[in-house]
Order: C-alpha cells, then structure tokens, then sequence
C-alpha cells in the first residue's frame, strides 16, 4: 500500500473512531501501541459493497466487549448474554463502517454497507485480518477506558 | 406520547429510547420492534384499538423487512397516516436512506449522535409535524448535565 494512502487511512479510521466514542458515550478512545491479548473474543464484521469492495472488523476481548456494552446501556450491569454484547459491538462496528464510508468521500459513499455480522471467537484465533495480493489493510488497535479493541478495514 | 422504535438492534431501541426521555420526551408508551414487520404489525394493534404512535424512529438497515420497506407497507396499508418517521442511520450518504425520504421519512438522525442532536431533530420534527406549538410535544432547554448518552 502506498505509504500516503495507508497514512489516510488511518488518519479516517482514528477519527471514525473517535468520533462515536465522543458522541456516543462522551470518553476518549485513542490508538494504543499494543493489541490486546490472544483471549477469546467477538468479531463484528461489516461489508462494503458496489463502488468499493472492503470490509470492516472489530475485534473485542470479551472484558472489553461487555465494558462496552455497559457503557452503551449506561448501566453498571456486567453480566450481559452474548446476544446483548454482540448486538453492541455491531452497532459500534457498524457507527465506525458508517464514520469511516463518509470520510471517504465519492465514489466510495455510494457504496453499500451490510447489516454487521457477529461471530465468537475462542482464544488464541481472533482474526489477524486478510487481504488480496492487490488489496489494502489496516489493522489498529484502540483503547477505551483501558479497554482495548482493534479495527481492521481491507479493500480488495 | 407513544412512540415506536424498529430498530433490529436491542442495544440501539434502549440508546434511542433513554435519548428521547432525557431529551424530555414524556412517553407514556415506548413501543420497540425488531424489524419492520414487527413495526407494520405493532402499528395494526395499535389501528385495532384505535391509538396512533406520536413518532415512528426507524432503522434504514434491518433483516426480514428493512426500513424502506416498511415505510412502503405503512403507506400502502395506511397504517399510522400523519405520523412522521425519522429514519436512524450510521450511514448518512446511503442511497437507500434518500428513498425513504422519498417514500415518506419526514427526516433521519445518523448515528453516532450526541443527546443534543437527538433533542433537536426530534423536537424539529415534532413541530413541523403537528404545524402548531402543543406543549405535549415540546421540548425543555437542553440540560447540560444530560449532554451523554452513556450518562443517562
């Protein structure tokens, strides 16, 4: 990937990401030098499609996603069923798809967005990301409250 | 006021739901759907006992039936005529997101969304709606200690 490409990217996805955590539940999320452990976790996965084919994962620590999911509810719940924590990290993966399609600018906001998809991953599999030999990825790990998570977006 | 959120996400209806009251919406029923169909069919209950939902919030994408399709339904069906949907969106330049304001959304409010936008979108809304200033459906000044959703 060129060099000044990728550096948009990145530059995109921090402020997509920002931004819902700034709007949504007035904290700071930032990028952080390390990913997070090799736990299990959950994926929310979004699809680009149309005038660009790419796609958007999330990947949660379980701790990390049912602080989330606290932190959506407003709530000091902490025992949230799988279908309640991978509904919040769809939605956040969703918000971040969303923030990030319309930093883009044309044609790529003329694309479409696919409903999330979530799925549970045990520890030591999470996802590293994939891409096309022709393709582009970036891979970001973020931080919120000390929670970490990380964004990966790929082009084909 | 009655108020009905289509919305496949749980987490989303109960975010959109606690925006509202703590934008100072009184709701006396907060009705949630998972999808459209779901919305079509809550809108015929309430057409069964005679009732209408004051405000529609909308998701654009869902399964079974998405927001577009609902509105088409509603309208063919005429289900809750007058009452003005505001589509929520994370996809604000989504094309799917013009036609359901051609097929009726009076206006939408794209996620991710502070308190305040929500407020006054809402009560935007509201008014052009009703086309008068009926003190059920306005707003208080916005409270600066509400200013989070996460803080409700």
């Amino acid at each position: 990937m060129d060099a000044g490409i990728r550096d948009e990217w990145i530059r995109r996805m921090d402020d997509a990401v920002a931004e819902v955590f700034r709007s949504m539940l007035e904290c700071d999320c930032a990028a952080v030098e390390e990913s997070p452990g090799p736990g299990p976790g959950i994926l929310a996965s979004i699809t680009f499609s149309g005038t660009m084919e790419a796609h958007c994962v999330v990947e949660f620590p379980s701790s990390t996603a049912k602080i989330l999911t606290s932190a959506f509810l407003a709530s000091d719940e902490t025992d949230w069923d799988d279908a309640m924590i991978g509904d919040a990290v769809g939605e956040l993966c969703n918000m971040i798809a969303g923030g990030w399609k319309r930093r883009l600018g044309p044609p790529a906001q003329a694309s479409d967005l696919s409903i999330p998809c979530i799925s549970r991953v045990p520890a030591g599999s999470r996802d590293r990301g994939t891409k096309k030999p022709d393709g582009m990825l970036v891979r970001r790990a973020y931080a919120f409250d000390a929670a970490p998570f990380v964004v990966c977006l790929s082009m084909d | 006021m009655r108020i009905l959120i289509v919305d496949d996400s749980v987490v989303m209806r109960k975010i959109v739901e606690g925006a509202l009251r703590h934008a100072g919406l009184e709701l006396t029923e907060a009705q949630h759907a998972a999808n459209g169909a779901e919305g079509l069919a809550a809108l015929e209950d309430a057409a069964a006992r005679g009732e209408l939902f004051d405000l529609i919030l909308c998701d654009v994408h869902m399964p079974v039936l998405d927001g577009l399709g609902f509105l088409r339904e509603k309208s063919q069906r005429n289900l809750g005529p007058g009452t003005p949907v505001v589509m929520i969106t994370a996809d604000s330049s989504d094309p799917h997101l013009l036609q359901a304001i051609d097929a009726g959304a009076q206006g939408y409010i794209a996620k991710p969304f502070t308190l305040e936008q929500v407020q006054t979108r809402v009560a935007s809304l509201l008014s052009s709606a009703a086309g008068n200033a009926s003190s059920h459906h306005s707003l208080p000044p916005t409270s600066p200690a509400a200013h989070t959703l996460g803080g409700r």
